[in-house]
């Protein structure tokens, strides 16, 4: 709320003709000579007075007491960063409605701060209002959840296993992708046989927004490194990582997949690697800035949810503002003085209520938001403050058998899961995930240097008992045939005799994967340049590179952490407290919305008292103009005594026109266009269709025999032209007194 | 309600059902399972189940309703139920009963057609699936519309239900089934050798399904059991609940003579009143033994099939088709005919090369009962098999010669392997106690074979008599190994022999596998042996492979053996599988 000083100064800085509108609203005829400050004194103790408080507090209905409450909660907040709050739920013409509405009623008051112009709540109305400022149940409305207060870790489709199998899919299938970035319809037919409903595409839109996908020769392929660094973040942070990841794709589907991803991208792939590795470019990945940010967001708003507690989407978006702008204020310094909306930034300039959808969509995907069936959520028990689980000695987390197959429980790990799909053919996914063992894919996996001796001692170690026989002999069959005819790609290091006493030294020893003969090794090395600093280093000064030597490597070196840990901050966080408040006064099972809505007898009493304002109205003498504001000025419930049904202290202004009032429809237009006032106008299109617009008006055009009006559309778009004669309805937003 | 980790199904969101058979409660599950998903494979932890259209349709008309499958689910499932896999139930068992068949009136007041004189009446409740029916153009040859929903013939009785399927109208098949000529078929309590019979639990169970309780929607069925569980048994069991004259179709001379001397020692019936239908004999009576090979024979291609005859030569109220999944093309049609007569299908695998399960499953009915060998091997119904690989390189000489050769020829190349004559030779003489069965595609390489061995041999040109003989001499333990193509495959009772040797095949396909290995499976004192003999670094390995899975995807371990040319040549010391005991 506003000190008292700050209200009076806002309505000493007005313009006179509001000023004096204003005061002669309340007040009635003003008698001169006037002293404004005098006038202003006076009105706040017309306001203060008992019985105006009282009839003040009564008239509120359930949508001033959420603005209210929205505007003492948002710490005296822009009108930009109040449409934010809204978004979805409230139009910005409704918005601006309410407000106007709300500032003629001396609820609510601007006032200019250092950097923008801020709403506040009227002080001297503190007695009355004081109760809805901090009732978080208002705002954040939610209810007791339902059903089972023991919620499994995850009934997600994209969980760690689903994540893993959709890896091992596009392991296998290299091809999948055509030149335009959509699925070969053959590889999506395999997919759609082997994932539940959308679950693949979704998981690789998730692949790709991580860069856990990029792109090599063969086709696009899994950055096993990229996925070995998600794994290491906890089950929470990695989910929160899953979700940011989705939610960007899910707002750019129309990426380029074969494309880079941005600048963004590109300096953080030189971060990385310290250099771009040829061959290897972005695929469809998100900047490493937005999606630790984002993930660090959705962290903070699941932070703010109690578990115990259903939240509906609209109380899920508001929560959701609140973190971005809280996000989003380390950074505002950079664009507060030109960005109305602090937390566009964050959100990548995407529309809030878009952003907020996909970001709940993606949190409901990946296991950290539950839905239930009303579209409300809660938050599941998957605990941030979790260890990364280990895996009890005593239970298997796969099952294999003598005929290749493996079947993963959910419990499996992420790593494990990685590493089985870095061998195993994934045949079905879903709450379990069966994987074969074929000839294909255990060559798969000698390929990306994984010996048999690995391949049975993990699956051994998951099991929980030995490897069938035919399994075991297979593998090594198979192994024995891989080795005797090989095909290898890379960087070679030829020795003489006389010198190889050189691979003992340590920077050699370590970039050697395979000694191919005497004296011949293959290296891990990225490309020559990295093998000739190795040997440098060893005290080698002339170093062979044949200028026909192949180049590249796959090998991925990620100097920087992919994924950190997400540091989190509750105590910074005060909406969790005022959240836990909601949970407090939530009946069990019941909305803990109440305090917002108005109760029977209130509204009975409210309407008693129109009445007898509108009786009293009716027994007066006044001209008809003079009669039909004060009547609205009683409808908008501006009027609290019957001392302000008084003629001379209106000014009728015509705001709307509706239908064959073709005159009145011009007349608005015009008022609007000299005031540079919005429009909100209503028509029928071509098809019958209603159309709504809100825009500002330009001009009034008359072309073949009709007058058209041209708004220029809010969002910005094309300019509009309407015949005047076709809009059913015409009305002019007014501006804030304040100077809005 | 919390789902109990230690419960034994885990269900998938296609609505496939794994049941941890280690698990507590995992017999309990299987149990209640069983009316709706159907067994797919049961390797020795993971037994996979599915739930599919057909399955909730059979569910449906035993009575279960969708909250009754979701309830057996939820009680068993280890994770929660994927959302979409209940809701889709009521959906898809609210369609069955929409379309029923029924008898036509018998004095309708509007004639329905009154020149045909046998057909149905298919009636739909709901007028969309009525519209729906009417706009099949395939229905439209079977079907005409009368008052009331749609007429057909008797004959298209088959045909209109398994096209009805197809569109995802399974119909409530009210019509009555022809009680067929009364003939009591009572079973022995003692066999002809004086030792104890009485059918086995699974037997009369397996039987009692398809019976069921005589009303609409039962008096037909598949019965899959392994080899060696004594499917015949089954059928004899279902005649005996009949009382009817009973058509037996059945894949080979063998076999019809291997039917009719079970039904003399098993059942009460005489020599006279059982029949011999085939190439050598075509008489009929009460009970006819036919093949599958003289009723779709033709003297032209374009000729009418003579033997289908048989079909009416006598009110028949029992027809069976052993080896059902072997029912040729045109035995299809006529069972599309014949779907006013009760039957029962009869295999051990239900795998079909030609994908054509789901007609077998709409003509002679949907699978009624179903047990994973290895739990019958458990209760030592069928003889413990230990099966295994042995791979042997090619020879130096031929190693070029494979590289060079076109695809189809490496087959045969590898397939006759000249190594595997010593191998074979050298199992034989590790297993002296066993009697043996040595089975391969090529005659040129079974004849080398039975004469390293000195050893008879049976093949398609070998007449139906001196085949007798040779399974005779068998039997009575007069011989002890005999070499066989592909004729032996199929409906051969050998109780005796305890091993295999399979020295080459049909490109891997799973039902010979399993055909061959239920060769050995009759219960006996000891183990059977199962060897399979593969040229290593062949493509010959790949449709091993294949066997090998299936096999183990039916519960059985396997192992793989490696014996090199050198081996073979020097003194070999014997190489036994371990010998365990029963």
């Amino acid at each position: 709320m506003g000190d008292i000083a700050a209200w009076k100064s806002a309505l000493l800085t007005l313009d006179d003709v509001p000023f004096f509108d204003l005061i002669r609203g309340y007040l009635g005829d003003i008698r001169t000579p006037f002293n404004k400050q005098r006038l202003v004194d006076e009105l706040a103790g017309f306001l203060g007075r008992r019985e105006n408080l009282q009839t003040l507090t009564a008239y509120l209905d359930a949508t001033d007491r959420k603005l209210i409450a929205a505007i003492s909660s948002l710490n005296e907040p822009t009108a930009a960063e109040l449409t934010s709050f809204f978004d979805g739920e409230l139009s910005f013409a409704e918005l601006h409605g309410i407000l106007l509405n709300l500032e003629e009623r001396l609820i609510v008051y601007r006032f200019q701060d250092a950097s923008a112009r801020r709403l506040a709540v009227n002080p001297i109305l503190s007695p009355a209002l004081e109760p809805f400022e901090h009732d978080a149940s208002i705002l954040y409305p939610a209810s007791a959840a339902q059903g089972e207060t023991d919620l499994p870790r995850s009934r997600a489709a994209l969980d760690d296993v689903a994540l893993a199998a959709a890896a091992a899919f596009v392991e296998r299938r290299a091809d999948l992708f055509k030149a335009d970035g959509s699925f070969r319809k053959k590889a999506a037919e395999e997919a759609a046989s082997i994932f539940p409903a959308d679950d693949f595409e979704r998981a690789v839109r998730t692949l790709r927004g991580l860069g856990a996908l990029r792109l090599a020769a063969a086709g696009v392929v899994v950055d096993g490194a990229r996925l070995r660094s998600l794994a290491e973040a906890s089950p929470f942070d990695r989910r929160a990582y899953c979700a940011a990841a989705l939610c960007a794709s899910e707002l750019s589907p129309a990426h380029d997949l074969f494309g880079e991803s941005g600048n963004d991208a590109d300096e953080d792939e030189a971060a990385e690697t310290g250099a771009r590795r040829a061959g290897s470019p972005s695929f469809g990945r998100v900047p490493r800035e937005r999606l630790s940010s984002w993930a660090r967001l959705f962290v903070s708003f699941l932070d703010a949810l109690d578990p115990a507690l259903s939240y509906p989407p609209t109380t899920l978006a508001r929560i959701m503002d609140t973190r971005e702008r809280a996000a989003a204020a380390p950074r505002k310094r950079r664009w507060e003085a030109r960005d109305a909306d602090p937390a566009a930034g964050l959100r990548d300039g995407t529309d809030p209520s878009a952003f907020r959808r996909a970001a709940v969509d993606s949190l409901v995907a990946v296991g950290l938001l539950e839905r239930a069936d009303d579209g409300a959520c809660r938050r599941t028990l998957l605990n941030p403050a979790a260890p990364v689980p280990v895996e009890n000695a005593a239970n298997p987390v796969i099952v294999l058998d003598a005929a290749f197959s493996v079947v993963a429980y959910p419990e499996i790990g992420f790593i494990d899961a990685l590493s089985l799909g870095a061998f195993l053919d994934v045949r079905e996914a879903g709450r379990a995930v069966r994987y074969e063992l074929t000839r294909d894919s255990a060559v798969r996996g000698f390929d990306r240097g994984i010996s048999v001796d690995n391949m049975l001692g993990l699956l051994e170690s998951l099991a929980r008992r030995p490897v069938a026989q035919n399994v075991r002999w297979s593998l090594k069959e198979w192994f024995e045939r891989y080795s005797s005819v090989c095909v290898y790609h890379g960087t070679v290091l030829v020795v003489a005799p006389d010198r190889r006493y050189l691979m003992q030294a340590s920077p050699i020893a370590e970039l050697v994967r395979r000694e191919l003969a005497p004296g011949v090794y293959l290296l891990s090395a990225r490309d020559e340049t990295e093998a000739a600093k190795a040997l440098s280093k060893a005290g080698v000064d002339i170093v062979a590179i044949p200028s026909d030597g192949p180049s590249g490597a796959e090998a991925t070196e990620l100097r920087l952490p992919v994924f950190p840990a997400i540091t989190r901050h509750r105590a910074e966080n005060p909406l969790a407290a005022s959240l836990a408040a909601v949970r407090a006064a939530s009946p069990a099972g019941g909305a803990a919305g109440g305090a917002a809505e108005e109760s029977g007898e209130s509204k009975k009493a409210v309407d008693a008292k129109l009445a007898e304002l509108r009786a009293l109205l009716e027994a007066k003498r006044l001209p008809k103009d003079q009669r039909d504001e004060l009547a609205a000025r009683i409808d908008r419930r501006v009027v609290l005594s019957a001392g302000q049904l008084v003629g001379a202290a209106v000014r009728y202004e015509k705001l709307e026109a509706k239908g064959l009032d073709y005159v009145g429809k011009v007349r608005v237009a015009e008022q609007a266009i000299a005031a540079g006032a919005l429009v909100e106008l209503f028509w029928r299109g071509p098809k019958g269709e209603p159309v709504r617009a809100l825009g500002s008006p330009l001009a009034l055009d008359k072309s073949g025999g009709e007058v058209e009006l041209i708004v220029d559309p809010a969002p910005r778009g094309e300019a509009l032209r309407v015949p005047i004669g076709k809009i059913s309805l015409l009305r002019r937003i007014k501006r804030s007194m304040f100077g809005e | 309600m919390a789902n109990d980790p230690s419960n034994p199904l885990i269900i998938q969101s296609d609505r496939t059902l794994l049941l941890d058979v280690h698990a507590a409660r995992s017999e309990e599950a299987r149990s209640a399972i069983l009316p709706f998903a159907e067994l797919e494979k049961s390797p020795e932890h993971i037994h996979t189940y599915r739930i599919t259209p057909l399955s909730l349709w059979n569910a449906a008309s035993a009575g279960f309703t969708p909250g009754d499958v979701a309830r057996v689910l939820q009680e068993y499932s280890r994770y929660d139920v994927p959302r979409g896999v209940v809701d889709g139930f009521a959906d898809v068992m609210g369609r069955f009963g929409l379309v029923r068949m029924v008898e036509a009136p018998v004095n309708p007041a509007v004639p329905l057609s009154p020149d045909i004189p046998e057909e149905l009446l298919l009636v739909c409740d709901v007028e969309a699936v009525a519209a729906e029916i009417a706009a099949s153009k395939t229905l439209a040859k079977y079907l005409y519309p009368v008052s009331g929903g749609f007429g057909l013939r008797l004959t298209d009785r088959g045909t209109v239900k398994r096209e009805l399927i197809r569109l995802g109208w399974p119909v409530k098949d009210e019509a009555p089934l022809l009680g067929g000529e009364y003939l009591d078929v009572p079973l022995r309590t003692a066999m002809l050798d004086g030792r104890d019979f009485a059918p086995r639990d699974y037997q009369t169970e397996a039987a009692r399904s398809v019976v069921g309780d005589g009303g609409p929607g039962s008096g037909y069925g598949v019965i899959v059991l392994p080899c060696g569980a004594g499917k015949t048994v089954v059928g004899m069991v279902v005649m005996s609940l009949l009382k009817t004259n009973t058509l037996v179709l059945t894949t080979n001379v063998a076999a019809v003579h291997q039917w009719i001397d079970e039904l003399i020692d098993k059942t009460g019936l005489t020599a006279d009143q059982i029949a011999e239908y085939t190439g050598d004999s075509k008489s009929v009576a009460p009970v006819t033994v036919a093949t599958y090979q003289i009723l779709t024979w033709r003297p032209d291609k374009e000729a009418e099939f003579p033997h289908f005859r048989l079909f009416r030569a006598r009110p028949w109220g029992l027809i069976i088709y052993d080896e059902v999944h072997l029912l040729p093309a045109p035995v299809f049609r006529v069972t599309a005919e014949l779907q006013a007569v009760r039957r029962l299908g009869l295999t051990a695998t239900l795998v079909r090369e030609d994908g054509a399960e789901a007609d077998v499953f709409s003509l002679v009915g949907p699978k009624r009962y179903d047990v994973p060998w290895k739990d019958l091997e458990a209760k030592g119904w069928i003889a413990e098999a230990v099966c295994a690989e042995i791979r042997v390189d090619l020879p130096e000489n031929l190693k070029i010669p494979y590289a060079v050769t076109d695809q189809r020829n490496k087959y045969r190349v590898a397939s006759e392997n000249p190594l595997k004559r010593a191998i074979v030779r050298q199992l034989a003489e590790n297993h002296p106690e066993d009697r043996i069965l040595v089975i391969g595609q090529y005659v040129r390489q079974l004849e080398e074979l039975a004469k390293d061995l000195g050893a008879p041999l049976i093949t398609g040109k070998t007449p139906n008599g001196e085949r007798e003989e040779i399974y005779g001499s068998f039997r009575r333990g007069e011989v002890r190994i005999i070499v066989v193509s592909k004729v032996a495959n199929f409906a051969i009772d050998l109780p005796d022999a305890s091993m295999a040797i399979q020295v080459s095949g049909s490109f891997g396909s799973r039902q010979e596998e399993a055909q061959r290995l239920g060769r050995i499976l009759r219960p006996k004192k000891r183990n059977s042996y199962f060897y399979t003999v593969v040229s290593r670094y062949t493509v010959e390995e790949e449709f091993a492979a294949n066997r090998q899975k299936f096999l183990a995807e039916q519960g059985y371990k396997y192992s793989i053996q490696h014996w090199t040319e050198e081996e073979l040549n020097a003194a070999p010391a014997p190489r036994l599988l371990p010998e365990r005991t029963i």
